[in-house]
């Protein structure tokens, strides 16, 4: 009779303490995901993100985002070495996701001491201080790039 | 097909394993097996399943920690009820059932959110409509007037208001959250943008103090206005606003403690509980007992006594886990709680448009308000407040309101490449 009484006592006392113990198992496993979600997000594009907002050198030239119009970019500010390229493809230093925008759109280069803006015959052009750049055009300081809804400013 | 499914499924089935457990567990110290309760968790551990199935073979690249998360939480609370008060149980797991229909809906419907933006006037018109019809025609089931009858169906309307009041301050705080920036009037420390642009605000702050004095619902008068507040700040960056809002609902509040004795006996029980120990504050005492009485490791299912708190099956769900999970059981929902919160923000974050990120914020925003305001509650750190614990507490309407909510964020944590976003 006892063990009648004892045996259900038994089984709900383990499975108690086993509930408790999956609830902390399934929590191990959710923080183990979330662990190698993190580690994921450290790529390359994220990395690169995280460098534009550092003060760069003042010798280096940057493009800073004024109006981000509708689209994501993936910083705030960009710094030019050599050349830098923008347009909507993946390849593109500065990827602008817009229909408005072409796949390589334009494109800056450093020459000796001067950087150079170059639209690369693209469909919607692109603008320095409100005028359409059709030839190549040395930058300046404080200049004015607008292209599509995003207007950047050469600083340097 | 993909590894990070495949501990998708893992996951859930623990969040199963505990719910079986549980319900068995606690059977086990009756001797007797209920086996309609046992038929009907089965039932509902195959349909998330399912849902799970088909949201991930339709393509669904959503985030695979929310619904497990949820899940865990809703077994919890279903061993809790059925440990509370068994004769709920078939009802409240056919709310589950609704509410997982409404969330694999909800996950593909809310899938191009940025088009709801268009439509911010009629979502801020329905929330404010729901809002209005608990105050008007709200009927009073268990202390707050909170309810609304239509027909055979009852419901909590302000749970589904939350939804509309969160999309349409989405929508109108993106499209003015240059305005809100702009700063041309001074009051002492405080920086202000003319009163128009804040004018929706201001009418969410009457609306909030309108369901405090009429319907007594503190919770969610604190809550959407926590809402609103949080939404502004986070759209605008602006602290001025936070601070602005807290003077505003302080003023209101004080002026209800100064006129209704309702609002006095809250906050006086809320003070000191002890000095009506059998009567007013009997509820939070009772609750104050459960939660110390727990323990580590609880007293176990069935060998506490939470029933001894009124409404513990809603509003004091969480002191009956403290009791008889102990701190075990109450650290893990929190934990729960937490990583789901940080689930929803990382969505918030990784959203490409600003409308998208302040629709997951404020949705992250609101659920964490209300745990913190319902938790804070019954461990007599705030007021006392009559909300429900999402995912846990006994109640259609809010089990159903979360799983949409859930949907949406589990909707918008989904990165897609732009070109296949038409």
């Amino acid at each position: 009779m006892p063990i009648k009484i004892l045996l259900p006592t038994l089984i709900s006392i383990i499975l108690q303490y086993s509930m408790v113990v999956l609830i902390y198992y399934f929590l191990f496993r959710v923080i183990k995901m979330i662990h190698s979600d993190l580690k994921q997000v450290r790529s390359p594009a994220s990395v690169q993100a995280v460098a534009g907002w550092e003060r760069q050198p003042s010798e280096t030239a940057r493009l800073i985002v004024i109006d981000p119009g509708n689209i994501a970019l993936q910083s705030a500010s960009f710094s030019i070495h050599e050349s830098l390229t923008i347009g909507r493809g993946k390849s593109n230093d500065i990827v602008m996701d817009d229909a408005f925008v072409s796949h390589d759109h334009a494109c800056i280069t450093k020459y000796k001491h001067d950087y150079w803006l170059t639209d690369l015959q693209s469909t919607n052009k692109t603008y320095l201080n409100e005028k359409l750049v059709t030839d190549e055009v040395s930058l300046h300081e404080g200049d004015l790039i607008k292209i599509g809804a995003v207007t950047f400013k050469f600083e340097r | 097909m993909n590894a990070a499914w495949f501990d998708e499924r893992l996951i859930l089935l623990l969040g199963s394993l505990v719910a079986l457990a549980g319900i068995i567990a606690v059977n086990m110290t009756a001797a007797t097996i209920n086996y309609p309760v046992i038929i009907a968790v089965s039932g509902l551990i195959f349909s998330w399943f399912v849902a799970q199935a088909i949201i991930r073979r339709k393509g669904h690249l959503g985030d695979p920690l929310l619904l497990p998360i949820a899940i865990m939480l809703v077994s919890i609370g279903l061993v809790m009820l059925f440990r509370l008060k068994p004769t709920l149980l078939l009802y409240q797991a056919l709310w589950v059932f609704v509410g997982i229909c409404a969330f694999s809906v909800s996950a593909f419907f809310f899938r191009n959110i940025d088009e709801l933006a268009e439509y911010k006037y009629l979502c801020g018109i329905c929330g404010v409509l729901l809002l209005l019809s608990a105050i008007l025609f709200g009927v009073d089931i268990g202390g707050n007037k909170n309810w609304v009858i239509i027909g055979p169906v009852r419901f909590q309307p302000s749970e589904f208001a939350k939804l509309f009041i969160v999309v349409f301050l989405a929508a109108y705080l993106n499209e003015r959250s240059r305005l809100l920036t702009l700063v041309n009037r001074k009051f002492g420390p405080l920086a202000l943008p003319p009163i128009r642009f804040i004018a929706p605000l201001l009418v969410v702050w009457g609306l909030t103090m309108m369901m405090f004095i009429l319907q007594r619902d503190l919770g969610s008068a604190l809550l959407f206005f926590g809402i609103a507040l949080l939404m502004t700040y986070m759209a605008s960056g602006k602290l001025h606003y936070v601070v602005m809002g807290a003077c505003l609902f302080l003023l209101g509040a004080l002026i209800c403690y100064s006129l209704y004795s309702h609002v006095q006996v809250r906050v006086d029980i809320w003070l000191n509980p002890w000095s009506d120990p059998n009567g007013k504050a009997y509820q939070i005492v009772q609750s104050l007992f459960a939660l110390g009485s727990g323990g580590i490791l609880g007293s176990g299912l069935t060998y506490g006594f939470p029933n001894l708190i009124p409404e513990v099956h809603t509003d004091f769900i969480f002191s009956a886990i403290a009791e008889e999970l102990g701190l075990a059981g109450a650290a893990a929902v929190l934990i729960l709680y937490i990583l789901m919160i940080y689930r929803a923000f990382r969505a918030a974050l990784l959203a490409e448009r600003n409308f998208t990120s302040l629709v997951a914020a404020g949705l992250a925003a609101a659920t964490a308000l209300q745990i913190f305001i319902i938790i804070g509650g019954v461990t007599k750190f705030l007021p006392l407040t009559g909300i429900t614990l999402p995912f846990i507490s006994y109640g259609g309407s809010s089990m159903v309101a979360n799983f949409i909510v859930l949907g949406i964020l589990f909707a918008i944590s989904e990165k897609r490449p732009y070109d296949e976003r038409q």
